[in-house]
């Protein structure tokens, strides 16, 4: 479906007509960007060694064979493309051959062959193509290898400059670069300039006025400045708002999104708590190799950073980098090709992300310019399709434990409580069965009977006997089949009872043995669980419940809720604690697996195949408080589909709220925001066991809670039928009350309980009543889990095949999971045991890795200079851009490694030098010379992103709320739309900084989308900055600019101004970070005159005309100065 | 009475009066126009405004169609019931249909015949359902396709493929290479529209993104009801004030401009004030429809009693002003309808498809008629298509499910052979079987029409070279004229 095909340079006179060398290009970029992919393409098929029969005696792919020339002579005169024979012939004029035969090169590859023999045909290739071309990929590899980014870093010593004044090793590298070009380096920028420029790169916001001031006034002597300068800057990369901004910068990178996109947008749930770690992660500045680690493997780390102020576990939180992105929901057995795309995407994020390196590209074929195989891509799949994407609970093990110990201890006082109350009911169940009988039949002596009877309660059981076609394992159906048979003729009753005894031993032993013969047990949870399955959630963290284990009701007057069979409940606490249980890779052999579960509130059982979260094939929605069996037919292909079942509560249910919600029966969160949704936390499942089975139809329920019952001597009466009840319930009570009950006796309790045919009414002023208030209010203490979606490992590791041409229907040989070749000084392959993430991390996260410092510290360079040493952020390939300051690169990189990976430092470092404190204006040379500023003789201006703007409105107006962290708020919009999951919010954003607006996939934020605001589906570590009316037009009409521009305005009018000046000084300060000048001040004290007039108000109202000053408001939120960074 | 084209574009405010050459484009371009240009405007003498950037790529070959107006018939329009009649299907139908892989296609399935009479149209005789009476009025210009073959039975692969050529988001729109590769010719206006009635279609407005192309080429969303544009109401009413403001802005920017060397971007960025101004004025102006003869509102319906046909209708009408005023691509959208796309009727297909049927009819055909009448059509490129069809079984005996496998879509207009029938489907409308036509070459058709060659229409990204048509597509020549 996608083609990474990589398609020769047409056109390209039109698309980059200056695409010719810079000056400082070297011959050898142009032969790989423009002249190799011409002469593979087109030439290699009949002028290479392994051409199957070869042209003319020339062969192109090697120097040697391009000199020599063939059959006809030289075919490259250096320097003269005239006279050249293969430019003659590519141009298909004259009366020369005409090359490639099959059809005229495009104009621009001609151009491109042109220029190249003009530059002296530079040839880089120094391996020859040793006797084969499409030679075997070792020696591919080994030519590739020898690239610039793939060398180890160097320790470039800072180079000796004749400009005075460098000291910082960074200057001096800048500098000596200018000076190789006869530049001089940029004069210095003011105080305000350099505080201003600072804050805004560092934090996002504009300084404070206060901190301006002191820079500029303790800045005043050449020797004090250095010390302010570092004070200013320590004191921005301490603030909070350091965090919120490069938490940003790497969102970008990660593909940060809210939501998945495609038809129903379903939530990245808890993707908030990315960002959250993030901010936290950069103000703490954590070493970047552990950030990588985390990242790669934070669930696989020996030893987890903890969060010690909140309980917990931050590494694990970095691996939801995994999980964003759009995601399709469809059925992903039958269209495979969504799970493949889904890993394709993280393949691409991670290399991109981390290494700067399209691993992607090699989905169909090895690389077409990279050192990257298909079989590297293929060992990566092989580790990301190990792994699972499950929910994290974050909490640690002390979170909840002391509250869930004390509703653990008081679990005994309870049972003996409710045993009590139970016991006081059995003298009157024989009362109330004949009584609710004789109500049925409208029998005459119903009044009578019913005398001193709770009347309620004898309206359950009138309602218990009415249910038609009840199952035959319904306890009262003995009752009701009697009833029927013999209820008007007592005399039939003790034949009938023989028959229907007859009928139930038959009955009983029939599915004993269908279901002794039909089902192999797969996994059983009675006694423990079984070691193999992975779980996780507070709910499931205790040992598993014995039989007669019962769950309180949350509210209200009933007191219990279930008595449980033995088994996994992730409520029998609370239905505040979550779960998760995961199977291993369901075996084949049989066709059918079915679980008996429980649960309610989206709580869910489903099977996962190929890593599809949001599919909705073989998803069941648990929608019954009741024990029932759920039978699935897992694909047959489960093996190579990872198939895996899941069980899991409603904070880890990755499709909550789910849109198709109506199809699993559980209407209850269906289009609503999570966190509306998610009001009511409770939530709950349950297991027993779960079997296999090729039979069509899950294991029959078995009769022999009802052997005992009917297993008495033949009654003479409904009397002595409703005794036989009576006594097997007073039985079920009794081993209850004992701790002693089995899973027969926790059904009877059950099922009575839930028709409200036992009391479970606590009695006022009961010993029960305070133990269930204690119960509850401990409940309530309970704090509701924590989670992130994020990756885990899913057993032993699996061997993945490479797909012929990346089609997934086409498995060819299988590759064991390892790091790229290329980054691997032997490649060994990663450890059988898991999946190989940690191993990976490693590999990343190696100070030897001659990359991951490289783009890392690339990354910070373009977000403090707007561009990268590197141009192409996300790529240090053949097609990517050569560093600008190669030795520079390097020495940073060096140095970053050695500071421990330190960000801040780095930051610290580089703002520092005159470079980044340089004045934005370019000499007249430096435009000449040099018009895109790589060689930075100044500091590059330009326009803040999306998120700093509307932050920066928000600041300066005042509405700009500095709290940290938390759920997102809904971007600005007016109408719902739950279809597809866009539900309205305020216009200011409550205002938040704009890192806290949700970042919803289907419909990015408004505002922000008009600024260039990042798509969430791919890495992207560069934005794209476009320069559209729209842009405009926002600025000029949003209501969100206006509603600010008042909201200024607001403030400014209660200010005790006695005039225009002393105000429009306080919104240059505010807004700009600066005084005006006498010039612009008059300008803005005529504007101010000319709108007051246009407003019709009178001059001596001016200072206090809102209006008035809400335009000069937006005319400052609209000026160019106002967005940039100067 | 046809009126002469040149009549309508000259009084048409922001349509450039000549083709610009890439030569003069540049020039025009070039440093310091913007600043020019709004102090030209706030002095109120808007005829010295230079043009803009136009034309940023000339065609490959002599165009048939500057324009088109692409009618997005979203969530799939069943195929047996419209343009491609089953007779076979009466035959079989309630039978039990068995062999069904689609995922989105489950359950007991039964053939289920056409609830609407097919009938012959115009001098080619084509047969065409009771659903679009007014439609198969112009049979003789429609080029029907009925061999269309899409990828996936889900709507939100389905409807990126038609916009992008792609499964998955991210790719440029249709209308944005249509953009690309011509360029715009209003100066004020953007090259690219999409009529939207506020539905998100599946797979997002990434339908309608510019993916790796220039953001200048997105697709700029025209609303139906109320504020047409985002922000394109002047927040001043009183036009003097944001002209005060301008004029206080340019005077600073310009400082601004000039402290940074006279920077490109701030300079860009003062300019795009002017095109922003200008904006506020011309796009409500091109979209007064009060300004069309009672008649022509007729034509397209804008008498209707029923509010979704009449919106519909004001679309087709705009689509027509727009294309008029020079916009290169306007995309009408469907009214709301089945929350994943108006037609798409699982169940209930008997109304559903009438009830879009009627919201779509007139309107289109009126749009087609005023075209000709204008001598717009010739130049014109009409555009019906869907996602994909509908499966000509069921699980029930009112709806169809999603079918990619066989379908039609119409073309009208500049270049395209009236009255043809391309391609078939099996006898009852399951495959695809003669003259297969896939998404790709029904978008190398269209951006053939446009001068354009698809293989050579390509944008360099992630340092590889895309094309709307991937490595695929061909051009359907037997429908062009």
């Amino acid at each position: 479906m996608r083609h990474c095909f990589l398609y020769l340079p047409v056109l390209l006179a039109v698309l980059a007509p200056a695409a010719v060398l810079r000056a400082d290009d070297t011959g050898v970029e142009f032969f790989e960007k423009k002249i190799r992919p011409i002469l593979v393409q087109y030439c290699y098929e009949c002028h290479s060694a392994d051409a199957k029969k070869l042209g003319g005696g020339l062969l192109l792919d090697s120097r040697e064979g391009l000199r020599n020339g063939g059959d006809s002579g030289t075919v490259i005169v250096s320097g003269k493309s005239d006279e050249s024979l293969l430019i003659q012939a590519v141009r298909y004029g004259g009366d020369v051959v005409k090359m490639p035969p099959k059809g005229k090169l495009p104009a621009a590859a001609i151009a491109d062959l042109e220029e190249w023999v003009k530059l002296g045909a530079p040839d880089p290739r120094t391996v020859a193509a040793a006797g084969k071309a499409g030679a075997s990929w070792e020696e591919i590899l080994r030519v590739r290898r020898d690239w610039w980014s793939l060398h180890p870093l160097s320790r470039p010593v800072p180079p000796q400059t004749t400009t005075t004044g460098a000291e910082q090793p960074i200057d001096r590298f800048i500098l000596a670069r200018l000076e190789s070009q006869g530049l001089a380096p940029g004069k210095p920028a003011s105080d305000t300039v350099v505080a201003r420029r600072l804050s805004l790169v560092l934090t996002g916001l504009p300084p404070a006025p206060q901190l301006v001031a002191d820079f500029v006034s303790q800045s005043a002597t050449e020797q004090e400045r250095p010390a302010a300068l570092e004070r200013l800057v320590d004191s921005l990369l301490s603030s909070p708002q350091f965090g919120e901004r490069w938490a940003r910068h790497w969102m970008d990178v990660v593909r940060f999104t809210e939501t998945h996109g495609n038809e129903w947008n379903y939530e990245v749930h808890h993707a908030w708590r990315y960002r959250d770690y993030l901010i936290r992660a950069f103000n703490a500045d954590v070493p970047y190799d552990q950030f990588v680690r985390e990242h790669v493997a934070g669930d696989l780390l020996a030893q987890p950073r903890w969060n010690e102020r909140e309980h917990f576990n931050e590494s694990v939180i970095a691996t939801a980098f995994y999980r964003f992105g759009e995601v399709n929901h469809d059925d992903c057995i039958s269209l495979r090709e969504i799970g493949f795309d889904l890993a394709d995407n993280q393949i691409d994020t991670l290399t991109k992300a981390f290494q700067a390196t399209t691993v992607a590209c090699a989905r169909c074929h090895d690389h077409k310019l990279d050192a990257i195989s298909a079989r590297d891509y293929y060992a990566l799949l092989g580790v990301l399709r190990s792994s699972r994407l499950v929910s994290h609970t974050l909490d640690a093990p002390q979170v909840n434990a002391t509250t869930m110990s004390r509703l653990r201890e008081l679990k005994p006082a309870l049972r003996k409580e409710l045993a009590a109350l139970w016991h006081d009911d059995v003298p009157q169940i024989r009362r109330f069965m004949l009584a609710a009988q004789a109500k049925r039949a409208n029998r005459a002596d119903a009044g009578e009977l019913a005398n001193g009877l709770d009347p309620q309660r004898l309206e359950k059981w009138v309602v218990a006997f009415a249910v038609e076609k009840a199952p035959l394992e319904d306890p009262l159906e003995p009752w009701r089949r009697l009833v029927a048979a013999a209820g008007n003729d007592p005399a039939l009753l003790p034949g009938e009872w023989r028959k229907l005894a007859e009928e139930y031993a038959k009955q009983d032993r029939e599915r004993s043995e269908f279901n002794q013969s039909q089902f192999t047990s797969y996994a059983d949870f009675r006694e423990a669980i079984p070691s193999d399955w992975q779980v996780a959630g507070q709910g499931l963290s205790a040992v598993p419940s014995r039989s007669g284990e019962f769950v309180l009701q949350g509210e209200g007057d009933a007191v219990v809720k279930s008595v449980l069979p033995a088994g996994r409940f992730s409520h029998h606490l609370s239905e505040r604690l979550n779960g998760t249980l995961r199977s291993p890779v369901l075996p084949t052999g049989k066709k059918n697996i079915s679980f008996r579960v429980m649960g309610q509130r989206s709580s869910a059982l489903r099977l996962v195949s190929n890593n599809c979260q949001l599919n909705y094939k073989n998803y069941r929605a648990l929608t019954s408080p009741e024990m029932q069996w759920v039978m699935f037919s897992p694909p047959d292909d489960r093996d190579s589909l990872r198939t895996y079942a899941e069980l899991m509560t409603m904070f880890d249910n990755p499709k909550f709220p789910d849109q198709l919600s109506a199809l699993g029966n559980d209407p209850a969160n269906y289009k609503l925001p999570w966190e509306k949704a998610a009001e009511n936390p409770r939530s709950f499942f349950g297991i027993t066991q779960a079997v296999l089975h090729d039979c069509p139809e899950p294991p029959r329920p078995e009769l022999s809670h009802l052997r005992t019952l009917l297993a008495g001597p033949e009654p003479s009466s409904f009397e002595d039928v409703a005794g036989c009840y009576a006594t097997a319930i007073e039985r079920a009570i009794q081993a209850w009350s004992d701790d002693k009950a089995t899973d027969d006796d926790a059904f009877w309790l059950d099922y009575l309980l839930r028709r409200e045919l036992l009391s479970n009414k606590m009695p006022a002023a009961s010993r029960l009543q305070a133990l269930v208030a204690q119960y509850r209010q401990l409940e309530g203490e309970l704090s509701l889990p924590r989670i992130a979606p994020g990756i885990a490992d899913g057993g032993a590791g699996f061997e993945q095949p490479v797909f012929v041409r990346g089609d997934c229907q086409r498995p060819g040989e299988k590759v064991p999971r390892r790091y790229l070749e290329v980054l691997s000084t032997n490649a060994v392959n990663f450890l059988a045991a898991g999946s190989g993430r940690l191993e990976l991390a490693e590999r990343i996260a190696s100070p030897t890795n001659p990359l991951t410092a490289r783009v890392m510290v690339n990354r910070i360079w373009q977000h403090l200079f707007g561009t990268g040493l590197v141009r192409t952020v996300d790529d240090f390939g053949h097609v990517g851009d050569l560093p600008s300051h190669p030795e520079l690169l390097d020495f940073l990189a060096v140095k970053f490694i050695e500071d421990g990976w330190s960000v801040k430092r780095l930051i610290r470092a580089i703002v520092l030098t005159q470079a980044f404190q340089a004045a934005s204006q370019p000499s007249a040379a430096a435009r000449e010379t040099d018009p895109q500023n790589r060689l930075l003789s100044h500091y590059p201006a330009r326009r803040l992103e999306a998120e700093a703007i509307r932050d920066l409105i928000l600041a300066t107006s005042g509405r700009l709320d500095k709290s940290l962290y938390g759920m997102s708020v809904q971007p600005y919009r007016e109408q719902e739309y739950a279809d597809r999951r866009l539900f309205p919010g305020q216009l200011d954003g409550n205002g938040r900084r704009s890192v806290y607006i949700k970042n919803n996939l289907m419909e990015s934020p408004k505002f922000l989308g008009v600024f260039n605001f990042p798509g969430g589906k791919v890495a992207q570590g560069k934005r794209d900055v476009t320069n559209v009316p729209a842009q405009a037009l926002a600025l000029l009409n949003d209501p969100f600019v206006l509603q600010q521009a008042d909201v200024w305005a607001g403030r400014l009018v209660q200010r005790p101004d006695s005039a225009i000046a002393p105000r429009i000084d306080a919104m240059f300060e505010a807004a700009l970070g600066r005084r005006p000048t006498d010039a612009e001040r008059q300008r803005f004290e005529q504007a101010a005159m000319q709108l007051a007039e246009l407003h019709q108000v009178p001059s001596a109202d001016l200072l206090k005309s809102r209006i008035v000053w809400k335009e000069l408001a937006h005319a400052m939120f609209n000026l160019k100065e106002f967005i940039y960074i100067p | 009475m046809p009126i002469k084209r040149t009549s309508a574009i000259s009084h048409c405010p922001g349509r450039l009066a000549a083709p610009v050459t890439r030569r003069d484009m540049l020039r025009t371009a070039a440093n310091g126009f913007g600043l020019v240009a709004l102090e030209g405007l706030l002095a109120e003498n808007r005829a010295t405004a230079a043009p803009a950037e136009a034309f940023r790529h000339l065609p490959h070959f002599a165009p048939r169609a500057k324009n088109v107006i692409f009618c997005f018939m979203d969530g799939g329009v069943s195929h047996v019931d419209s343009f491609d009649p089953k007779p076979k299907l009466d035959e079989l139908d309630a039978k039990p249909f068995t062999e069904s892989k689609n995922p989105t296609a489950n359950g007991n399935r039964q053939w289920l015949k056409s609830p609407w009479a097919f009938k012959q149209y115009g001098q080619s005789g084509m047969l065409v359902s009771s659903l679009f009476p007014r439609i198969a009025e112009c049979a003789d210009d429609l080029a029907v396709i009925r061999s269309m073959k899409a990828d996936l039975p889900i709507h939100s692969t389905g409807v990126l493929r038609l916009h992008t050529g792609s499964n998955n988001a991210g790719r440029p729109s249709l209308g944005s290479w249509a953009e690309y590769g011509l360029g715009s010719e209003n100066r004020n206006l953007p090259g690219f529209i999409v009529l939207s009635f506020g539905v998100v279609p599946c797979g997002g407005l990434e339908n309608f993104s510019n993916g790796f192309l220039p953001a200048s080429h997105q697709a700029t969303m025209f609303n139906a009801d109320g504020i047409p544009i985002e922000n394109i109401q002047p927040g001043d009413k009183d036009r003097r004030i944001q002209e005060t403001k301008l004029a206080l802005l340019l005077d600073q920017d310009k400082a601004f401009a000039r402290d940074l060397g006279n920077d490109d971007a701030v300079e860009s960025a003062i300019r795009n004030y002017e095109m922003a101004y200008r904006m506020q004025t011309l796009v409500p102006d091109v979209l007064d429809l009060s300004r069309e003869t009672e008649a022509t509102q007729k034509l397209y319906g804008l008498d209707s009693k029923v509010p979704s046909q009449r919106l519909y209708g004001i679309q087709c009408l705009r689509a027509r002003r727009l294309v008029e005023s020079g916009v290169r691509f306007v995309e009408i959208t469907c009214p709301p309808g089945a929350s994943n796309g108006t037609w798409d009727q699982h169940g209930n297909l008997k109304a559903g498809h009438e009830k879009n049927a009627l919201d779509t009819d007139q309107a289109i055909a009126g749009l087609i008629r005023d075209l000709k009448a204008r001598g717009l059509f010739e130049e014109t490129l009409v555009m019906w298509a869907g996602e994909f069809g509908r499966t000509p079984h069921s699980a029930g005996r009112d709806g169809r499910d999603h079918h990619p496998e066989g379908f039609t879509v119409w073309l009208a207009g500049a270049g395209v052979k009236g009255g043809t029938i391309y391609g078939a489907t099996d006898e009852l409308g399951m495959q695809a079987v003669e003259n297969v036509c896939t998404i790709h070459d029904l978008h190398a058709t269209i951006l053939h029409l446009l001068g354009l060659d698809h293989e050579r229409l390509t944008y360099r990204s992630s340092g590889r070279d895309f094309r709307l048509t991937d490595v695929h597509g061909r051009v359907v020549h037997e429908i062009l004229a």
